[in-house]
């Protein structure tokens, strides 16, 4: 029993102390918090398949550095950051090792995948696969920044202000990112209704 | 009425950004507009239900992340690492210094520059020189024109 389970409503910074000073138990309460969305942002990065690894790299890494998190952005934010860093790292090492590189992409291209919603009849689910492969077509179309923020935006579900702080730019850069984005998506799919 | 949304304003509308309040009059009483917003909104959607779908059983996630974690806490090897660098900067730096030091104080001190003569060698050596070919030099003229036993003579009385 650790000091963390004495006291259930710890709040956030609380966790982050006892984490430090080596309390698993607190540190699997951030984990629980926030792995999904850490999952979900390597999943942008390095598609389906290696976001597991990922994910979990990221996190542990996060353990072994908690001593450098000062309490200036929030938990979820820096936690964000070396996911993404963690990402970068691994399609540097990929880049490197001259494996076929997905980072523009992310994604694996299994139709299989793309899982329409099963309360749709056939017909609306075959138009709905459609369309999930040709947003995702489209995606590619943009430039690398602009499909970063776009996917860090929806899919990932991360606000603006996150954003800007995970990515160390000004939220206004954001907007103008995601902005050209979706422009040229709407576009893009402009006669698909 | 006035005119639908342009392009910009839709995608505007669809990322929660800015419209005039003209505008934004406009979407809220435009079926076709908000239409069109909403369908691009549904699309993306769709394709972050099918990432859901991948996302792993959170518990055995969890398990993966805590399996893996260090016995000890990180704090001390950062710690060092804080110091590490700093320190190993403030020693090489020392250890230049002092080579540097070493190596002016091994050469001696730097030889002054030899100042640049304002009149040319060669041109008073000639002048000493043309001097020195006349034969009426003032006060050698007596040493000219004595003869060896007058020399001899003087020679004598000087060593007497």
């Amino acid at each position: 029993m650790t000091a963390a389970s004495h006291q259930p409503a710890l709040n956030e910074r609380e966790l982050v102390d006892r984490a430090k000073g080596g309390d698993r138990e607190a540190f699997g309460m951030l984990v629980t918090r926030y792995q999904r969305r850490v999952w979900l942002v390597c999943r942008q990065y390095v598609g389906a398949d290696e976001a597991d690894p990922a994910s979990q790299e990221a996190l542990i890494k996060a353990y072994t550095r908690l001593d450098a998190f000062d309490g200036r952005a929030a938990f979820s934010t820096w936690v964000t950051r070396i996911a993404i860093n963690t990402c970068l790292d691994l399609l540097r090492k990929r880049r490197r090792e001259g494996l076929r590189l997905v980072e523009t992409d992310g994604d694996d291209h299994s139709p299989s995948l793309d899982i329409p919603d099963e309360r749709a009849g056939p017909e609306e689910q075959a138009r709905q696969r459609q369309t999930i492969a040709r947003l995702r077509e489209a995606e590619e179309g943009l430039s690398d920044r602009q499909r970063e923020v776009f996917r860090l935006r929806f899919y990932a579900q991360m606000n603006l202000e996150e954003i800007a702080d995970s990515l160390n730019v000004h939220t206004g850069t954001i907007k103008t990112l995601l902005h050209r984005a979706v422009h040229r998506l709407r576009r893009e799919l402009g006669d698909i209704r | 009425m006035s005119h639908h949304l342009d392009d910009h304003e839709l995608a505007s509308a669809a990322v929660g950004g800015p419209l005039e309040s003209e505008r934004l009059a406009h979407l809220e009483g435009c079926v076709s507009c908000r239409r069109s917003v909403k369908l691009f909104l549904d699309h993306v959607e769709n394709r972050r239900r099918t990432m859901e779908e991948e996302t792993p059983n959170w518990d055995d996630h969890l398990a993966e992340v805590l399996g893996s974690l260090p016995s000890v806490p990180a704090a001390p090897i950062s710690i060092r690492r804080r110091w590490l660098n700093p320190l190993l900067a403030a020693a090489a730096t020392i250890t230049i210094a002092v080579g540097a030091g070493m190596f002016v104080h091994k050469s001696g001190p730097a030889p002054a520059p030899t100042p640049r003569p304002e009149i040319a060698i060669e041109e008073i050596l000639a002048q000493a020189d043309s001097l020195l070919a006349e034969d009426g030099i003032l006060d050698f003229d007596v040493l000219d024109n004595i003869t060896d036993d007058d020399l001899t003579a003087l020679l004598g009385t000087q060593n007497s």
